[in-house]
């Protein structure tokens, strides 16, 4: 049968008049009048005076009438016209129907079934239209209920008659004219339903609300996302299985609540879901409530106010999909920085930026460092001032993703990455967040949380310790716990190998000669450019050491060291050493090593680098055996050229040699590998006009 | 210009690849790259300046006879008269 929802209640109503002579209706105008939403029309026609009663305009009088009704054996329904003046009679409804069944030690049960309409949405300004589910839902001793569809409003009445305590029900008064089919099925008052199964995002909402968050998820759907919602239809008790059952699917949860948000329904809920359902989250969780003000009377500030289809669209995207909420984050710049000092914002909200533009310069222990941005979009706040000191992976900025509006405050809600499907190690969002930071594969720490969940004082023990103040010996520091790590973690095998360099030094000398100082070349960038080319060769010397794999290099990024002349080191990379030509290469060392020391060096170049190259250059020693900087898998260096005795063919000649070696990770290469690659390496020496 | 004049000038150039240098500790007659600390990089950089600062290009192949600041003081007046 299709019936409107508000004939679906008066039928419930007829229903319950003509089946039991205890039950009687009484409230303001529910009589002759028919009802102030027209709910209770025909009634007092048809049952008489006296079981449709009209009552004065005094809510503490009636209510507390039929709480003394019911204490007498009958089941009176009364009707509040709307929540906002049920508050006149919330304290018969809290101090005495509540509590009386505790209070009588189990003596007296008050069956008492209270009515109100509730909501907003049409134009009856402040005193009319506010939403205080969540008051009765706070009260122990009340069913609170919320029927959102044709079907509930129809029976739920029935099974609130037959409860032996008071029964609180809420009747948005937007949905008195929606339609809907009702069948002859018993309804419950325990549950709350799925009204639509879905994967990708659980909408949780009641009341008025419902078909909001439908809309919403028709269109979420259009954009590719599935939603799953949620009736909770039971506001005390809620049904919280149901409620965990819909965010361990979806893995992320939206709540709505025509309520503001402050101490709200909403709140309960999402304190339920993250008591119970924390490690199953992969998005933060969001709500949709109203704006905190009085409700407005214009239509259009009312309609701003409410929660509304689009703003349950914006939470849900931005729960359910990566990247339209996009954390800007402190990027480890080495395996050796542990935090850094935010100088300068080169950005301010509302800025567009592009993928690789510098967006802010942080101190590092080692210098100061323009920091680049890894995706494109518009800078939405700032959340690190200049001064700050944070670790690495702090959000320093959020960023929405092109095309995307600023989410309301009510959704805010950033992203956070997909888990990948099948087994799942309980791993805490923030040790999961600075374990990426860190680079450390979390899942297979110790966890000593809750059910072994890896928290983040696990990720922290794992990681390298904190660094102090003085800059110094915070370089110091932070370089020990690099190479600590490296010669903890990475068994290291060395090869050497003697490379005559008189065909380099020669084919140099008569480059060199041609050109002016300021174009000269050093044989640094023959080394440089030679160990790029075998590295190509040998991709298994290039690129990280993660998660118990190795992971080429998308490039080859070569880590210069360089030493700083007030003591300390640091290896900034240069990108694609394989394509670019010796004078290239000569510019981009000189620039790098330039800025290395003025402490004026880009994020990439401090985070980029796939391999090692040490180059002791003409006043160092002869040869060294350097240790590699995790996650790289190998180092190559070069001592100082120096005149040998070179026996070859049979004969001994004096020729300038340059000791070059290899130290790499054996959990990727053994020797035999590194040793080819070292023949390679001496053969291009040899070869420089190829370089 | 005299000695003076090209010795400080050559300092300047030197002091901007080297801070730390201490005028007054340095020999000046004693090899240059053993009391203060440059690299290839820094040796090539401080040439540069001198091109920058003084017009000379010191080709490579004269490297060799510069060992001392004295060398490099002397080498560059040299240069300098024999371009007037």
């Amino acid at each position: 049968m299709r019936l409107s929802y508000r004939e679906a209640v008066r039928e419930a109503l007829r229903e319950a008049l003509a089946s039991d002579p205890r039950v009687f209706l009484m409230g303001e105008d529910v009589g002759k009048y028919g009802g102030t939403y027209a709910v209770t029309k025909g009634l007092h026609d048809e049952f008489g005076a006296d079981r449709v009663r009209d009552t004065p305009l005094s809510e503490l009088g009636f209510v507390g009438a039929g709480i003394g009704a019911a204490l007498g054996g009958m089941r009176p329904i009364v009707e509040v016209m709307t929540v906002n003046f049920s508050l006149l009679a919330l304290d018969p409804i809290v101090n005495t129907a509540a509590l009386y069944r505790h209070m009588s030690g189990g003596q007296f049960s008050v069956p008492i079934v209270i009515r109100m309409a509730t909501g907003a949405g049409r134009q009856v300004a402040a005193q009319h239209s506010h939403s205080w589910e969540n008051w009765y839902a706070h009260v122990p001793g009340l069913t609170v209920l919320a029927p959102a569809t044709v079907q509930d409003a129809r029976g739920m009445l029935a099974a609130a008659l037959a409860d032996p305590d008071p029964v609180v029900i809420f009747e948005h008064a937007q949905l008195y004219n929606i339609e809907g089919e009702v069948t002859g099925d018993a309804v419950d008052i325990r549950s709350a339903a799925v009204r639509r199964p879905g994967a990708d995002v659980s909408l949780i909402t009641y009341g008025g609300s419902l078909p909001k968050a439908m809309t919403a998820a028709q269109r979420l759907e259009q954009q590719g996302i599935d939603a799953e919602v949620l009736d909770l239809r039971v506001l005390r008790p809620l049904d919280t299985l149901a409620i965990l059952a819909s965010v361990r699917k979806c893995r992320r949860a939206v709540v709505i609540d025509e309520a503001w948000r402050t101490g709200s329904l909403a709140a309960e809920v999402m304190a339920r879901i993250a008591e119970n359902a924390f490690y199953d989250l992969d998005a933060p969780l969001a709500r949709v409530c109203s704006e905190e003000v009085p409700m407005p009377y214009a239509r259009h500030l009312e309609e701003a106010a409410l929660p509304q289809p689009e703003k349950i669209v914006r939470g849900g995207a931005l729960a359910a999909r990566e990247g339209a909420v996009i954390e800007f984050k402190l990027p480890s710049l080495g395996s050796d920085m542990e935090q850094g000092k935010l100088l300068e914002w080169l950005v301010k909200p509302g800025e567009a930026v592009k993928r690789g533009q510098v967006v802010a310069i942080v101190d590092t222990s080692k210098a100061a460092v323009d920091v680049e941005i890894w995706d494109t979009g518009t800078v939405h706040e700032l959340h690190v001032q200049p001064g700050e000191t944070v670790p690495v992976g702090t959000v320093l900025a959020l960023l929405l993703a092109p095309g995307e509006q600023p989410p309301a405050p009510g959704a805010a809600a950033p992203q956070a990455p997909k888990a990948p499907a099948g087994a799942r190690k309980a791993v805490s969002p923030a040790a999961r967040q600075r374990a990426e930071a860190l680079g450390i594969d979390a899942s297979v720490l110790a966890g000593t949380g809750p059910g072994g969940a890896v928290t983040l004082e696990d990720v922290e023990k794992a990681a390298a310790p904190r660094a102090p103040v003085d800059r110094q010996a915070e370089m110091r520091k932070a370089i020990g716990a690099a190479m600590s790590r490296s010669k903890r973690e990475i068994p290291h095998y060395y090869l050497c190998e003697s490379i005559p360099m008189r065909e380099a030094q020669a084919w140099l000398a008569r480059e060199n000669q041609a050109r002016p100082v300021t174009e000269r070349m050093l044989m640094g960038v023959l080394q440089l450019k030679a160990v790029a080319l075998s590295l190509k060769k040998f991709a298994d010397l290039n690129g990280f050491y993660r998660a118990n794999a190795f992971q080429p290099g998308e490039g080859i990024h070569i880590g210069v060291a360089i030493s700083l002349r007030q003591g300390g080191l640091i290896a900034p990379a240069i990108h694609d050493v394989d394509k670019k030509s010796l004078p290239e290469l000569m510019r981009d060392m000189s620039d790098l090593v330039k800025r290395a020391r003025a402490g004026s060096l880009r994020s990439s170049e401090l985070s980029d680098a796939t391999v090692t190259l040490t180059n002791l250059g003409d006043q160092g020693s002869e040869a060294v055996y350097g240790v590699i900087y995790p996650p790289q898998v190998a180092l190559v260096a070069f001592g100082r050229l120096v005149e040998r005795p070179w026996a070859e063919a049979g004969e001994v000649r004096i020729l300038p040699v340059v000791t070059a070696s290899l130290s790499a990770d054996h959990r990727v290469t053994d020797g035999h590998r590194g040793a080819l690659f070292l023949l390679d390496l001496r053969e291009r020496l040899q070869r420089p006009h190829e370089l | 210009m005299d000695d003076q004049e090209l010795k400080k000038r050559v300092l300047t150039v030197l002091k901007s690849i080297a801070p730390e240098v201490d005028e007054a500790e340095l020999v000046s007659d004693r090899p240059l790259r053993s009391q203060v600390d440059l690299d290839s990089m820094d040796w090539l950089n401080v040439l540069i300046g001198i091109h920058q600062d003084l017009a000379i290009d010191i080709p490579e192949a004269d490297y060799a006879k510069l060992v001392t600041l004295d060398d490099l003081v002397a080498y560059c007046a040299k240069r300098l008269k024999s371009a007037r």
